[in-house]
Formats: structure tokens, sequence, C-alpha cells
């Protein structure tokens, strides 16, 4: 036993003996794993930001989210849904509240900046704002209050502000639209901090009324959100596909709904992380192939330093399975250290450095330097699969190289 | 080579780990405050956003498909039609078009009645 270890102790002196090849080994693995480890950060992150929007794990009896979310379709697209709708909806038994939302896309600046607009009741935005605790840590200022007819109050994005010149609470910004009512300057009453969610970024949030004259649809919602008591909301889901599909009033004749669930959401979350992720996986397969590849040649072959020193191991009698071992320790602590350096420059990149440039490849819409806290989570599991890969990489790399060696004649091996 | 340096080298190899270890065990779960922070914005909107993409521009079912059930670019008769969308083509973490065959348990109905 004490001999074994006495082998393995070697292989920690053998990756002294050549730094340059060690160094350049570690490097090659770090380089592939890098990016791996934080495109899976970000992907996890992503579906915890994910399972937060919509309210999975939360007490349904706490109705802080919609349980549906009730939209309108003509020809197989989205449409508005109008407004009228949602007095049947909330005559249902089991509904508790009906909420109509504007959700549109609007373009700001000379530079045609991307932004969403959101509307929310004026009387639902301030019922809300008194029930979050600490409303300082989700925006700098205040929520919107404009009525119908008054110049809008827009609480905007993070990323917006920054793209915009860096607005500022408080300031004018030029008229984003021209409706029947004429030109209103909008007023910045509020910034989103960075930190709360990634969607916040482009995002401007209003009062129903002001994003209704924002875009000048008056009658109409993006959808309704639609709150049910425990254990109600399939019920309901029916009860609204059927009685609204079959209505004989106007509106709902000439649109078709379209209700989505908290469940359907659930169930997309998996369906669309497991695609792409085995998408994913599959490019780094091909990249830990090249990566063997790349270590066979530093490890063994080209490399008449590394043949003679087995040549002279097996001269001063060392066996073909010892400097198997010594070479296996070797590569083991040579991928140990690659795995951890990787974990490390992985957590560094996307926690102090904040995802810079990576984060706008996997997500749209964010910028070289985040204007957003990137979400990220350093699972164990991805941390683990890159100890593995990382070990049999480099074990991969170098074994039929030593072992080519350690068969072959010493005096042929020091030649 | 000196037995210091083999020594000092392990010494190096179990720190690396150990940090590694430590970061993964501290960073394998979200923040609690910022979770609460972002669960305090999704009542604020009443839950918006569920996608790779933070505007609607390039494709609005990966910035929620709630808003729309299918990709604007999508072809589907065409194979790999998905991929022809800069939006769900691109991202590592991104949704196909919604439909009744990605739905599970008591939700997996068809969205609107046949007639």
């Amino acid at each position: 036993m004490s001999s074994l270890l006495s082998i393995a102790r070697t292989g920690s002196a053998a990756i002294l003996l050549s730094p340059l090849r060690s160094s350049v080994t570690v490097m090659a693995v770090i380089a592939v794993l890098v990016p791996y480890l934080v495109g899976i950060g970000l992907v996890e992150g992503l579906r915890q930001e994910s399972r937060i929007a919509i309210g999975a794990g939360t007490p349904a009896e706490k109705e802080l989210l919609p349980d549906l979310y009730v939209a309108a379709n003509q020809f197989g697209r989205r449409v508005p849904i109008p407004l009228e709708l949602a007095e049947p909806i909330r005559k249902f038994d089991g509904v508790t509240r009906v909420i109509p939302r504007i959700v549109g896309r609007i373009t700001l600046g000379k530079e045609n900046v991307e932004a969403v607009l959101v509307g929310m009741p004026r009387e639902e935005l301030q019922r809300r704002g008194s029930s979050i605790q600490r409303l300082t840590r989700l925006i700098d200022g205040q929520l919107p209050r404009s009525q119908h007819g008054e110049a809008p109050q827009l609480v905007i994005g993070s990323g917006l502000a920054r793209k915009l010149d860096n607005l500022q609470v408080g300031t004018v910004i030029p008229p984003i639209f021209r409706s029947g009512g004429g030109e209103k300057t909008p007023r910045i009453t509020g910034i989103f901090q960075s930190e709360i969610s990634p969607w916040q970024s482009q995002m401007i949030l209003t009062t129903f009324e002001s994003a209704a004259e924002i875009f000048d649809q008056r009658g109409l919602a993006t959808d309704l959100l639609v709150f049910c008591r425990q254990g109600q909301p399939e019920a309901i889901r029916s009860r609204i596909l059927q009685s609204l599909t079959g209505s004989s009033t106007k509106a709902a004749a000439s649109h078709q709904p379209s209700v989505t669930s908290r469940t359907d959401l659930e169930s997309l979350l998996p369906a669309g992380l497991g695609h792409r992720e085995g998408v994913f996986n599959l490019l780094f397969v091909i990249a830990f192939a090249i990566g063997i590849l790349v270590i066979l040649v530093t490890s063994g072959f080209g490399r008449p330093e590394r043949r003679r020193e087995i040549g002279i191991l097996k001269a001063t009698g060392w066996q073909t399975d010892e400097i198997l071992i010594r070479s296996l320790v070797e590569s083991l602590l040579l991928g140990l250290i690659s795995a951890a350096v990787a974990i490390l420059v992985a957590l560094a990149w996307l926690k102090w450095f904040n995802g810079f440039w990576i984060a706008g490849i996997f997500l749209a819409g964010v910028e070289t330097q985040p204007a957003i806290a990137v979400p990220y989570v350093l699972a164990a599991q991805p941390a683990g699969l890159a100890v593995l890969v990382a070990c049999l990489l480099v074990t991969t790399g170098s074994a039929y190289s030593t072992w080519r060696t350690a068969v072959t004649p010493p005096a042929e091996a020091m030649r | 080579m000196t037995s210091d340096s083999s020594n000092r080298l392990l010494a190096v190899i179990a720190i690396l780990v150990i940090a590694a270890g430590v970061a993964v065990a501290h960073y394998r779960q979200p923040v609690p405050p910022r979770a609460a922070d972002a669960a305090g914005f999704q009542q604020l909107v009443g839950g918006l956003g569920f996608g790779p993409s933070v505007e609607l521009s390039t494709c609005p079912v990966q910035f929620d498909p709630r808003l729309e059930t299918t990709c604007n670019a999508r072809t589907g008769p065409i194979p790999a039609g998905g991929l022809l969308c800069p939006g769900c083509g691109r991202f590592l973490f991104s949704f196909s078009s919604r439909s009744a065959t990605h739905l599970t348990g008591p939700s997996a109905t068809r969205n609107v009645l046949a007639p």
C-alpha cells in the first residue's frame, strides 16, 4: 500500500517536471469547460427566474399571480381581447378577480430603442404596490398614477434608462405617441432596480389607461388575468372556453378564447430546456472530443522529453503498471486543477463580470455590458459533470501515449 | 523535483478544489432576497417574462409564451423550420411553439374547443 502511495506521489511530482505541458493541458481543458459552465449556469438562473414569473411553488391562497391568462384568437393568431369579455368571466363562480392588462411593443428615441410597454389598471398598481414590502427595493421612485387624459407616468427598466442617455426619475421625455387626444409628454416616475429581474430591463410600466392611449386602442386588452379560488382554475378554464366560444355576443362570437394556466407554463419549462440543453451538450461533446486530441498531442506524441522520461523510469526498474498508475494520478490531478479553476472562472465571469459579453449571446436584447444583474445558478450537477469530464479528458488524452511508450523497450524510448 | 514542491502543489490543488466546492455550495440556489424581489416585480406586472429574450422584437414567444402561441417565423412543414426564426433557433433556453402536445397533466386539453 505504501509503495502504491509512493508511486502516486510521484504523479504530483510529474506535473512539476514539465510545467509547460501541464499548463497547456490545464488551459485547454479550462477553455472547453468555462463556456459550458457559464452557459448552463445562465440557463439554471433563468429557469429559477421563470419559475418565479409563473408563481411556481407559491401558495395558491396568497393570490400573488393570476391562475389563468385569457386571450383571444382570430384566424389562429393572437389578437387583443375586448374588455367587455371580462364581465361574464367575473361572474363565474370561483373567480375572485379579473384584471385586464396591455402588453405591447414600442420603440423610443432617435435610435429606435426597443421597449415592452405594460399597462396595469391604476387601482390595481396602487393596491399591489402597497402590499409589497419595501417597494424601494424594486423601484427607484414611485409607481405610475396617471389617469385617462393625463400625461402618462412611466416606470422604466434599468436597461432602457441607460440606453436613453441615462434617464433619471422626474425626467420628461418627448411624446412617444400621437393619439386622438393629442400629444402628451410622458414623465419618468420611477426606474426599476437592475437586480430584480432580467425582464424589467426593456420594460415600461404604466397605468392601463395611459397604455390604452399610447397605443390608441380603447376597449381592448392584451389579456385578462383571472384569479380563482383554490382548486378551481381547471373548472373555470373549461367554463371560459365553453361559454365564450358559444357566446351570442358580438365581441365573443368573433373571438376564440385561449386560456393559459400555470400548469401549462410549468410543463413548458422542462420541454423548452430539455431540447436546447441537449443540443448544447452535444456541441460540447464535440468540443471535448477535440480536447482529447489536443491533450494527446501535448502529453505524448511529438514530446521526446516525455518518452525519454518514461524510458528512464523503465530502465531504473519501473514496471509498466507502475508507470500507468503514475500517469493516472498525474492526469487526475491535472483534471481536478482544470475543473476547479474552470468553476471559479465561470463564477467570476457570472458574478463579478456580470456575464460580460456571454450574457448577450444567451439572452436576446441584453447588451455586451448587461444593464441587468444576470441570473445564474452554479448547480452541483454540471459542476460534478465538469470534474468528471476534466478528469476523463486528461486521462483519455494521456493514457494511450503513456502506455505505448511504457511497453516500448527503454533503449528505444530514450533514443 | 523536491518533495516540498510536490507537497506545495498538493496543497494548492486541495485549496482550489475546496474553493470550487464552497462556490458551488453557496451559489447552487438563487440568493433569497433576490428571489423575493423578483416575486414582488412579477406581482406588479401580473406575471410577465418567461424566456431568453428581454424584448419583443426577436420573437414574442421567447419573451413570454403567454403573449403568443406560435412563432411568427415558424415554417412548420419545412424540416427544422423553427430554426429559421432568429429568436427560436438561437438560444440555449428556448421554447417551441405552444401546442396541446407540449402540455401535460390536467391542462393537456385543447385551448380552443372544436366546434
